[in-house]
């Protein structure tokens, strides 16, 4: 009766005995590395289709027009180590599994500022030069160009996305006297010269 | 391996359950106490929620007739009344076609200008509907007959519905979006029955079964179209779902009788 009882607790206990061994073995030191944006290119796209499409073509739809920004990355040499000592144990229990990255990426050129300027004559109260960044959506959540400073500036964690692109909608179509125009993006960083992108493209 | 264990089971209790239970007795008339039943049959709608609307494709519910089982247990607590617990098994098993359907319906209606994308979390779904009632017998030697009353919670999921579109050489995108509060729809259910049998033995006896069951749906779904790009909501249309729902069960069932007694 006495060994019943055994085995029953054993069968029991062996799921209890699952969660503690389930307990996660976090490194203990987590690699800091930085990044740079170390390339950036500006191509037109085509939306009149269901997706964006990159296209060489002069002459786009002006309703379905939009810029393409691409950004390079480039991870530069390991700088610096992290040591994580926890307070008690050198594990986590399971039931709080959250180990840090082995490794993050972290900017290190800060970008400030996005804007667009058009170098033609837009509509009647945008000439040439005017700034027409508002004029200009991201994909998908419409949100301001100002948010892709976000993505610009972001800290990768396990691992660095070496390009990424990014595709800026124009929601105000220009108007019919011009149809040559030509749109120049500036990127000004904190701690690195401005960048300047220069397209150009017949909307029609 | 699991249907050899039930079946293994089952016979258990056929076997020994007669040495258990057995009593003395001539007669089977008003002597069973407790049985259990298990049948099978063509559950039909006669009428349905749908509102001939696209929401219809969201609703986890089958308006078509399905072959349903279903196990009841009736204990009888007088000579001529007793309480039954039953379970039925609802399923849906259209999910996959719903979700191809509700893309295709979505593209007729907003292929010509959009690039349409049709989503909604619809899938196949099983949910046991459990009803308690009460049965008056009437049996003679070798026939019996039970009017039953039962009142049980019918449920099903509603979903919510989306449509992306993406207007044709514009940089212009809408969303179409059909929801209602709470997903689960628990349903009050009224469920008049008659069972008509023979007694093929003590133990076994077989009979037919008809059930109707009634509820009614009671929830709206609403319809908002949201341009992504200005954020505003220009169109709102409400889709009521305030239908009576009644159904009728025909099957054929298999009852073994547990436990007797003298009323």
């Amino acid at each position: 009766m006495k060994r019943k009882y055994i085995i029953l607790l054993i069968i029991l206990a062996l799921p209890l005995l699952d969660v503690f061994y389930a307990c996660c073995n976090c490194d203990t030191v987590t690699e800091e590395k930085f990044y740079t944006n170390s390339g950036f290119s500006l191509k037109n796209i085509d939306n009149s289709g269901s997706e964006p499409l990159e296209t060489a073509s002069e002459n786009i739809n002006k309703k379905a027009y939009g810029i393409r920004l691409q950004v390079n990355r480039q991870s530069l040499a390991f700088l610096k180590k992290q040591i994580n000592q926890p307070l008690f144990s050198s594990s986590a229990y399971a039931m709080s599994c959250e180990c840090d990255p082995e490794v993050t990426y972290d900017h290190t050129d800060k970008v400030e500022s996005i804007k667009i300027i058009t170098l033609n004559d837009f509509i009647a109260d945008k000439p040439a030069n005017s700034d027409i960044t508002d004029y200009f959506k991201m994909r998908k959540l419409y949100t301001d160009v100002s948010e892709l400073v976000k993505s610009l500036n972001y800290d990768f964690a396990y691992k660095l996305e070496e390009t990424e692109y990014f595709d800026i909608l124009l929601m105000v179509p220009p108007s019919e006297v011009n149809v040559q125009h030509q749109f120049k993006l500036i990127i000004t960083f904190e701690n690195k010269p401005t960048v300047e992108l220069l397209t150009t493209v017949n909307l029609i | 391996m699991k249907n050899i264990n039930i079946l293994t089971c089952l016979l258990f209790t056929v076997v020994f359950s007669n040495q258990l239970f057995s009593q003395n007795k001539d007669s089977s008339i008003y002597t069973n106490r407790f049985q259990l039943k298990v049948e099978g049959g063509l559950n039909m709608p006669l009428t349905n929620m749908n509102q001939n609307k696209i929401t219809d494709y969201f609703v986890e519910y089958s308006s078509e007739s399905k072959f349903v089982p279903s196990l009841s247990a009736i204990w009888f607590i007088r000579k001529r009344f007793g309480i039954e617990a039953d379970l039925k098994f609802v399923y849906f098993n259209d999910g996959r076609s719903t979700g191809t359907n509700f893309q295709k319906f979505a593209n007729e209606e907003f292929g010509e200008n959009y690039y349409v994308k049709a989503s909604s979390p619809i899938d196949n779904n099983f949910i046991p509907v459990i009803s308690f009632g009460m049965v008056y017998r009437i049996e003679t030697e070798h026939f019996y007959f039970y009017p039953k009353f039962s009142i049980g919670i019918t449920s099903f999921y509603s979903n919510w519905g989306g449509i992306d579109l993406k207007e044709k050489n514009t940089n212009n995108e809408y969303k179409i979006s059909y929801s209602q509060g709470g997903i689960a729809k628990d349903n009050f259910t009224l469920t008049p029955a008659v069972t008509m049998g023979y007694k093929m033995s003590d133990r076994f006896w077989v009979d037919l079964n008809l059930k109707t069951s009634f509820f009614r749906s009671n929830f709206t779904y609403e319809k908002t179209l949201t341009n992504l790009y200005t954020k505003e909501v220009e169109q709102v249309e409400q889709i009521p779902y305030k239908e009576n729902v009644v159904e009728a069960y025909f099957s054929v069932g298999v009852t073994y009788v547990l436990s007797r007694k003298n009323y």
